[in-house]
């Protein structure tokens, strides 16, 4: 069940990112590769988290999980406060 | 929670919160639902993020249910997307 | 005295189609010329814009079904014809608006939110628009 659910976030963030990067290999809208980039870091994300939870029961991997989220979203807001009229 | 995670949970907590801010912005400019479903699914990741965050301390099982926002949140982006291509041909809503 | 309010159809189809005023000029140079051929050397020629951001508008207005392409000689050629009733009828509706009243019509264009934000959320669409 929860499997399930980290892999559901993982594909969702995946779909996102490629929607994303694709649009902006179209349209060469900035903000487009921001969120883009965003989204493939919180897919990241979703991969450690999974790993973390499902796969390695020894180490706690929350700091290591949190670095891509950060990352993530420092690009993101990057975007939305530089790109957006 | 160490020191570190803390920071960086707050960071994300913060960074969610503004970035669902943002989309909220861009959905009242636009009138284009899929803005507002972002907004709202970020706010939930936010959301869950502060509750994981509390319950630090607590047994991983008890937190499975934390993980359940994040899904509610990312089932709201699918959906997001899926009702943004049934507009095919109508302007956006 | 008639209001200086544009219809809610025309401000749904400007708000999904328009950003600029520039894109106004390109649709409706191949709407009023319509069934002519236009490339976009000639478009930017025409209208005195850019060839290139001629280039994109056609392209555009082509991914969003309002005007039909063939590729020519060494260039893509566009031209105008009746895609849909209710586009022609936007068209149309655009055409007199930017004849009558085209302050009004401007500061929509103006207030409309900006390619960026039209970008991304096209990005969310799986397949490109088709023509109706």
């Amino acid at each position: 069940m929860a499997r399930v659910i980290y892999a559901l976030c993982a594909i969702t963030s995946l779909v996102c990112t490629w929607l994303l990067l694709r649009g902006y290999m179209r349209t060469r809208a900035r903000l487009l590769l921001w969120s883009g980039l965003c989204f493939a870091f919180l897919t990241l994300n979703n991969i450690v988290l999974y790993i973390d939870l499902e796969v390695v029961s020894s180490v706690d991997l929350s700091v290591i999980r949190a670095v891509p989220a950060v990352i993530a979203l420092a690009l993101l807001i990057y975007g939305l406060i530089w790109e957006t009229r | 929670m160490s020191n570190v995670l803390a920071v960086l949970s707050g960071i994300i907590i913060a960074g969610y919160a503004v970035a669902g801010l943002f989309f909220v912005r861009f959905w009242r400019r636009t009138k284009d639902r899929l803005f507002g479903i972002f907004g709202l699914a970020f706010w939930l990741l936010c959301l869950q993020r502060i509750l994981l965050a509390l319950s630090a301390d607590a047994a991983a099982e008890d937190r499975v249910y934390l993980y359940l926002i994040r899904l509610l949140a990312f089932l709201l982006i699918i959906a997001g997307i899926v009702d943004k291509n049934r507009d095919a041909g109508r302007p956006a809503a | 005295m008639t209001p200086s309010v544009l219809s809610e159809p025309l401000r749904a189809f400007i708000r999904e189609h328009i950003a600029s005023v520039e894109q106004v000029e390109v649709l409706l140079l191949l709407y009023r010329s319509s069934p002519r051929e236009w490339s976009a050397v000639a478009v930017g020629r025409e209208l005195r814009i850019d060839p290139v951001s001629a280039a994109r508008r056609l392209a555009d207005f082509r991914e969003r079904g309002l005007i039909s392409v063939r590729p020519a000689d060494d260039a893509l050629v566009y031209w105008y014809e009746g895609s849909s009733p209710s586009n022609d009828r936007m068209i149309s509706e655009l055409d007199r608006e930017f004849r009558d009243r085209r302050t009004t019509l401007i500061s929509l264009i103006f207030s409309t939110p900006s390619d960026d934000l039209r970008a991304f959320a096209e990005a969310f669409r799986l397949r490109p628009r088709n023509k109706d």
